[in-house]
């Protein structure tokens, strides 16, 4: 079962997910709803050139009016090598791209592993004394404080550490 | 002398082209990803036959009373043999001390640091990263869910790849109750994952998600960590790290479910603070545009330089759109209609073939996913408009910001949930 999934019923639940519409305001549920129908009409209406091609091949008269778009789809014949050509060299040149990529760097790896970092690099790095760097390596709760050069001062906090029923 | 018509035309097959030709090299280069390495990778499933190195898991909390315990408590549940979780507090005005305080108590793994003042996510996580004896980091933000298994998927890129500086996770939307809930499901697979899938096949990619991350500790030294002066630290730290000839590799099964504004003003808020961090990024890396080590670099650079422009030829061609309607414009520069026809049939299909192409390869981290195809039908007329508005304000924000001072922000509404 995937994480964060439990079984409901004879479905699975994924956990994480929150969709609760019943808290939506109900101006954003039903302005949601009426802009999602709206983009839909917006969407077949892009669709209205296609229709008029089936006009032409039908060469139905009701459609002649809608036949005047077909100027639009004489400047999309006109643009589509270009466009068809431009994307082939794009995407032809980042498979090119990919391929020497995969050749050239197969089972090969020029940079060798750094060292890891040690509290003496923190410590050149940070404007921090080691027995602040150790207490913020090491305390269980801490405070930090910077200061406006940079200084950086950790207090150990002193509090109650009884676990809490 | 150039004449009009020539830049109105030149202008507008941009503004109409520039998505269209993007949507199909994005295409591609996911394409190429999946079945290269992806699918793969699918069918292997996380075993722990290779010791796998001691971990940090750094939690920058802020405000975070609400989400603190349950991001934590999920940390707590990862399928890795060694790890600690360092949880910063900078500075909460709202119940994010006691409840972290209570969570070390109660925990060997979890220790705690407060800061006194608010400091900004960037110097949480350099305080995080200073506080932890271990070589590899995993960022995620305090109010986000990690899967079970996501360390173990992050940790073999290190093991296996001693130039990968960091690695990427994959955010999946929890607050899907409202359309722009939905509608960022289908973004967050078809866009933000699609283009990271394209960017690893350039060989860079513009930026990790700030909400989980992998680093190798090493590289953020050489690169003096994470910039507190940034407003996107997680742009920033990317291209520190490239530049620096680091990888950056994005792990699709490590999914961490996120937590994102389900209101128009929290989401253009949201992304206005995306959009001015990405222009200072490239505004503060400016110069290394020319230098020849940065090859590499170069297709992000021109992908979002790009961008920019392209935000900018939509506000132009709206404007001249709307002069039109009360102006006498001349006719080579008069925009009659911001419906392109023919062009606009052509771009909405390509746009739903890339969300069909996104959601096919997503639904192998999550089931159901198809369901949100039907919302999708909003996206490419507006909410590319949001993503204009975002970099037009976001502009003249990155130009005006005040250099060197501590980038602070506040988490904008955590969509609608149940209180």
């Amino acid at each position: 079962m995937p994480p964060g999934s439990a079984p409901i019923g004879g479905s699975v639940k994924n956990n994480f997910i929150i969709d609760t519409p019943k808290f939506q305001t109900l101006r954003l549920k039903y302005s949601s709803t009426l802009i999602t129908l709206i983009f839909w009409i917006i969407w077949f209406y892009l669709w209205v050139p296609l229709i008029t091609l089936a006009g032409w091949w039908l060469q139905l008269k009701f459609f002649e009016q809608e036949m005047l778009i077909v100027d639009g789809l004489d400047a999309f014949l006109d643009v589509l090598p270009v466009f068809i050509a431009v994307t082939l060299a794009l995407t032809g040149t980042l498979a090119i791209w990919a391929l020497y990529n995969f050749t050239r760097f197969k089972g090969m790896d020029r940079r060798k592993a750094l060292p890891p970092v040690q509290n003496s690099d923190l410590l050149q790095l940070w404007a921090i004394s080691e027995v602040n760097l150790t207490g913020a390596q090491t305390n269980k709760i801490s405070t930090i404080s910077i200061s406006e050069d940079g200084n950086i001062t950790v207090n150990k906090e002193y509090q109650n550490h009884k676990p809490s029923p | 002398m150039i004449e009009l018509s020539t830049i109105s035309r030149i202008l507008f097959g941009f503004a109409l082209y520039y998505p269209l030709f993007m949507a199909y090299l994005w295409m591609a280069g996911a394409l190429i990803y999946y079945f290269h390495w992806e699918r793969k990778e699918l069918k292997n499933t996380t075993n722990f036959q290779e010791p796998l190195p001691p971990i940090s898991i750094i939690v920058p909390c802020h405000n975070e009373g609400d989400n603190a315990r349950e991001t934590i408590e999920q940390l707590l549940l990862q399928n890795y043999p060694d790890f600690e979780i360092i949880a910063i507090n900078d500075a909460s005005t709202d119940t994010t001390k006691e409840i972290l305080d209570q969570l070390a108590i109660q925990h060997e793994q979890v220790r705690v640091i407060h800061f006194e003042k608010n400091m900004g996510k960037a110097a949480a996580m350099n305080m995080g990263a200073m506080a932890s004896k271990r070589e590899f980091l995993i960022c995620i933000d305090g109010d986000a869910l990690l899967d079970e298994d996501a360390a173990a998927c992050i940790m073999p890129h290190f093991i296996h790849g001693p130039r990968v500086g960091a690695v990427t996770g994959n955010p999946r939307i929890r607050t899907r109750s409202s359309l722009l809930g939905k509608i960022q499901v289908g973004e967050f697979s078809a866009i933000i994952g699609l283009i990271k899938r394209a960017q690893r096949i350039y060989g860079r990619v513009f930026t990790v998600s700030g909400v989980v991350a992998g680093f190798r500790k090493a590289a953020l030294h050489r690169v003096g960590y994470w910039s507190t002066d940034m407003i996107t630290d997680d742009i920033d730290v990317s291209w520190k790290l490239q530049l620096d000839h680091w990888d950056i590799r994005f792990e699709p099964k490590a999914t961490c479910w996120i937590l994102m504004p389900e209101t128009y003003t929290g989401l253009l808020r949201q992304r206005i603070r995306w959009a001015q961090g990405g222009i200072e990024v490239l505004l503060k890396n400016f110069k290394q545009l020319g230098v020849w080590k940065s090859r590499r670099m170069w297709m992000v650079y021109i992908e979002f330089i790009t961008s920019v422009f392209w935000s900018f030829s939509i506000v132009v061609t709206m404007l001249l759109y709307l002069l039109g309607l009360f102006l006498d414009v001349p006719p080579e520069i008069r925009v009659h209609s911001l419906l392109p026809s023919w062009g606009g049939v052509l771009l909405g299909i390509t746009c739903l073939i890339q969300f069909a192409l996104s959601l096919y390869i997503e639904a192998n981290y999550e089931k159901n996913i198809w369901k949100y195809y039907y919302w999708m039908i909003w996206f490419p007329i507006a909410y590319w408009l949001i993503n204009v508005i975002a970099v037009v304000f976001g502009l003249p924000r990155a130009l005006l910001r005040k250099k060197g001072e501590n980038a602070t922000w506040v988490s904008p509404d955590r969509g609608i949930r149940e209180k």
